[in-house]
């Protein structure tokens, strides 16, 4: 954590985070753009599929735009994976992402609080219990859809590194999963993370956080009271 | 014909309407009988010459000499019957807007594809008096499992569908909650001032 010239801000995300960030957003934008007519195509003959179709020219180009942008998610999640085994701040963090007891506490406490029983909200450290469900959230999904999307792209490799007859069925079982955690990853996305950083009242219309890296000391104190202590406890973890 | 002829060959009466549509059908064994025997003796009556010649009854593929007594005969795969041709006056060209992909690529690749699902005519004629069809996939002796039929790939969708709904509930509740607060405090504050 570090301090910046202004001394109201405080650094959140470095560099290397905020850039895994950008290029893991401007690929699921891409991802989804270019995956709706291709989603579609279980339902041939809906106008919405033809007359997307037709803007990007055909189907294969569709297919050539989503490959590219599944590429980019997948260069953004391999960088990510670098970040978290190799940097410092990446390995503390992916840490303090794992989940605990404390967050299942976090979460019946603050459901009491919403509904008027607890008078305080929970106090979250480094990452709130919310914040935590994101990241795996997406980290899932990039296990998910990257896996599949390779199964996808390379049938007949896949198939020659499989016992007989069961290349037919990962193919199958990679196009199912692909088809429904498309779904699920982008309805979480839309609603939870935009709702969450967006819409929430509190939020609305959004911090720049994603984009500078940096978190008021007001809202530091309000949604991370117990980061401090967190990071002392890892440091002395670590004997740093 | 059975009406027509029934008082001078009363044999015809055998033949009956199975399939209720009107029309009676020669396809029991009784009726089969009933109708070389007339045709038979019709031929007699009329003065027709049956030296080294038999009279028969032709019922999908087979070649009847009584009710009881056939003959298998040779067809084509795609024939009904040896004697059904598919080729008609159009010489089975089907007009454009019947043509294999004109509705688009659910004319095949769809769970209703009448390309392989829909029923085609594998007889003219079934014990009941009704045509014989069977699935054109069957036809065609593709014995592959559909993708969605594959028990693999059906739970994994029941596996994702369940996980869909159950963690997007859990959100929306959350979020719903997270707005209930806001409001609840906001009045609170007002309520205080």
């Amino acid at each position: 954590m570090r301090n910046s010239p202004e001394g109201q801000s405080t650094m959140r995300f470095n560099i290397y985070f905020r850039m895994q960030h950008i290029l893991m957003f401007v690929g699921v934008i891409a991802l989804v753009v270019t995956g709706i007519p291709l989603w579609c195509l279980r339902y041939p003959d809906s106008f919405a599929l033809t007359s997307v179709i037709d803007i990007f020219r055909g189907l294969d180009s569709i297919r050539i735009w989503h490959h590219w942008a599944g590429w980019m998610l997948t260069f953004a999640f391999a960088y990510h994976l670098l970040y978290v085994f190799l940097h410092p701040e990446g390995r503390r963090d992916l840490l303090l992402m794992m989940p605990r007891k404390k967050d299942f506490q976090d979460l019946y406490h603050n459901i009491l609080y919403c509904t008027g029983k607890r008078n305080t909200p929970p106090q979250f450290g480094r990452f709130s219990y919310f914040e935590k469900f994101d990241y795996w959230a997406a980290f899932w999904g990039c296990i998910i859809m990257i896996g599949t999307g390779l199964i996808m792209m390379y049938p007949h490799k896949v198939a020659e590194s499989m016992p007989g007859g069961w290349g037919s069925t990962v193919f199958a079982v990679a196009l199912e999963s692909h088809f429904h955690e498309a779904i699920l990853a982008t309805l979480a996305l839309l609603i939870w993370h935009m709702f969450n950083v967006h819409v929430k009242p509190e939020k609305f219309p959004g911090s720049l956080t994603w984009l500078n890296g940096k978190i008021t000391a007001e809202e530091r104190q309000k949604e991370h009271p117990l980061e401090d202590g967190e990071i002392k406890k890892y440091r002395a973890f670590k004997g740093l | 014909m059975a009406n027509a002829y029934a008082s001078k060959y009363p044999e015809l009466s055998r033949i009956v309407d199975d399939s209720g549509d009107g029309m009676p059908e020669v396809n029991r064994p009784e009726e089969i009988d009933a109708i070389i025997s007339s045709v038979r003796q019709y031929l007699t009556d009329t003065k027709y010459d049956l030296t080294g010649k038999k009279v028969v009854w032709v019922l999908n593929d087979r070649l009847y000499t009584s009710g009881h007594k056939w003959e298998q005969l040779q067809k084509h795969e795609y024939e009904a019957s040896p004697y059904a041709s598919v080729y008609k006056y159009s010489h089975d060209v089907a007009p454009a807007k019947a043509a294999l992909g004109a509705k688009g690529c659910s004319d095949c690749h769809s769970k209703n594809s009448h390309f392989f699902f829909g029923q085609v005519l594998q007889y003219p004629f079934g014990e009941d008096g009704k045509p014989v069809t069977i699935k054109q996939a069957d036809l065609l002796g593709y014995k592959d499992v559909p993708r969605d039929r594959n028990p693999w790939t059906y739970w994994t969708a029941v596996f994702f569908k369940y996980l869909t709904i159950i963690v997007l509930a859990g959100l929306i509740l959350h979020m719903l909650l997270d707005v209930w607060k806001y409001y609840r405090h906001k009045k609170g504050w007002k309520d205080a001032q």
